[in-house]
């Protein structure tokens, strides 16, 4: 048997069932060498991961949501996934800030182009009629904030920023289950039949059935 | 890499810190897909095997054992390392079948060999004489599949030549002990 067959043969093995374990000194060498794909392809990878980890969560489209605002939802679902608000931009072609924005309610979801909050929504897999619940929640919501912030303020006292955040998603949610419920604008509802035709342009029919 | 397979780190893993997650990844990440493009995989199949790997790790890491005997790297890429097995074992699209019937022919007996049923007895043999190779043979020769003499080199700080006859060594034993396995 030749040096080639027998290497042949080994590389069959290596790469068959019945290879043995890998070993540390193995990976060390590999993991010490200078090789490593390029940003772009890592950065390829970490969208479709973000995106399959959460098609993996919502294998059928989100319709059950409570009244909660829209981007304290996005928050939840992506604590509970494990991801930052970096895996989330980078899987919709944002910056981190955007999604914290959006998750605090510093930035309201219509006040954003709806485009871009089409690709939030398929991304966490949420139907239209659920979209409709959470951003009406969000809309009454961001009539009442100004009270919850002062009461949040009387509260707070001198807060970390940790403690700051928990005390606002806590008031968020209180109030958008007391919020008085108000009639959509005009233009929140014509906002929302952008986003409709945004999600069906990315073909994102599931979500609209 | 240390700080990946750290204690306190793995304790922070497992109890679903976002941040080591996040750590965990942006270091794995390049050199995972690095790693199974190195077994012939072209560019995109190894990008989606590495999102397989770590959806993997994702769910399994609180399963995760550092007293297992491997390192929590190493553990991460021997799931790669079986992925990429089960890529290779997926028959060929029907178009790409089609193109070629004399080995399509091949890949079908092949297959049928390495069905996990009847394996290919020289695959044995040789997994037998590799087992029965000092480690550090069995080293050179594992790590000669995935990494080039220079780059062996670099890490090791031992010089190509040296490490040229160290592999030429390994593989000559592996060759008596497999004619041994042959010969029983």
């Amino acid at each position: 048997m030749s040096d080639e067959d027998i290497l042949e043969l080994l590389e069959d093995t290596l790469c068959s069932e019945n290879a043995p374990p890998l070993t540390d000194s193995v990976v060390d060498a590999f993991l010490a060498a200078p090789v490593e794909a390029s940003q772009a392809s890592v950065d390829r990878m970490r969208a479709r991961f973000v995106e399959r980890l959460l098609a993996d969560l919502h294998q059928e489209p989100v319709k059950g949501v409570e009244d909660q605002p829209f981007g304290r939802w996005i928050e939840a679902e992506r604590r509970r996934a494990l991801l930052t608000e970096g895996d989330i931009a980078n899987a919709i072609g944002k910056e981190p800030l955007y999604v914290e924005h959006l998750e605090t309610g510093a930035t309201y979801p219509w006040n954003l182009n709806p485009g871009d909050i089409a690709k939030l929504i398929r991304l966490f897999r949420i139907h239209i009629s659920a979209v409709a619940q959470l951003i009406s929640c969000s809309f009454n919501l961001s009539r009442t904030r100004l009270a919850g912030d002062v009461i949040g303020r009387a509260h707070g006292g001198h807060a970390t920023k940790e403690r700051g955040d928990s005390v606002k998603r806590a008031l968020d949610l209180y109030m958008a289950k007391n919020a008085k419920k108000q009639e959509p604008s005009g233009e929140l509802t014509a906002w929302l039949a952008e986003v409709r035709d945004r999600l069906k342009d990315q073909g994102a029919v599931d979500l609209l059935d | 890499m240390d700080e990946i397979n750290d204690a306190k780190f793995l304790q922070q893993l497992q109890a679903g810190d976002q941040v080591a997650y996040k750590l965990l990844f942006n270091r794995i990440f390049p050199k995972l897909c690095a790693f199974i493009s190195r077994f012939g995989v072209n560019d995109q199949d190894a990008e989606e095997i590495t999102v397989d790997t770590m959806l993997k790790v994702h769910k399994a890491v609180r399963t995760f054992d550092p007293d297992g005997g491997a390192k929590l790297t190493t553990w991460i890429f021997e799931i790669a390392k079986n992925k990429v097995i089960d890529y290779k074992r997926r028959p060929a699209p029907p178009e790409l079948r089609s193109l070629d019937s004399e080995r399509d022919l091949k890949d079908e007996q092949a297959l049928q060999q390495d069905d996990g049923l009847s394996p290919n007895p020289n695959i044995l043999r040789l997994r037998r004489a590799l087992d029965s190779l000092g480690p550090e043979d069995q080293d050179i020769l594992r790590t000669r599949q995935v990494m080039s003499y220079e780059e062996i080199a670099e890490v090791t700080n031992a010089s190509v030549g040296a490490l040229r006859v160290r592999h030429n060594r390994a593989v000559n034993r592996l060759k008596k002990a497999f004619e041994e396995e042959k010969n029983g």
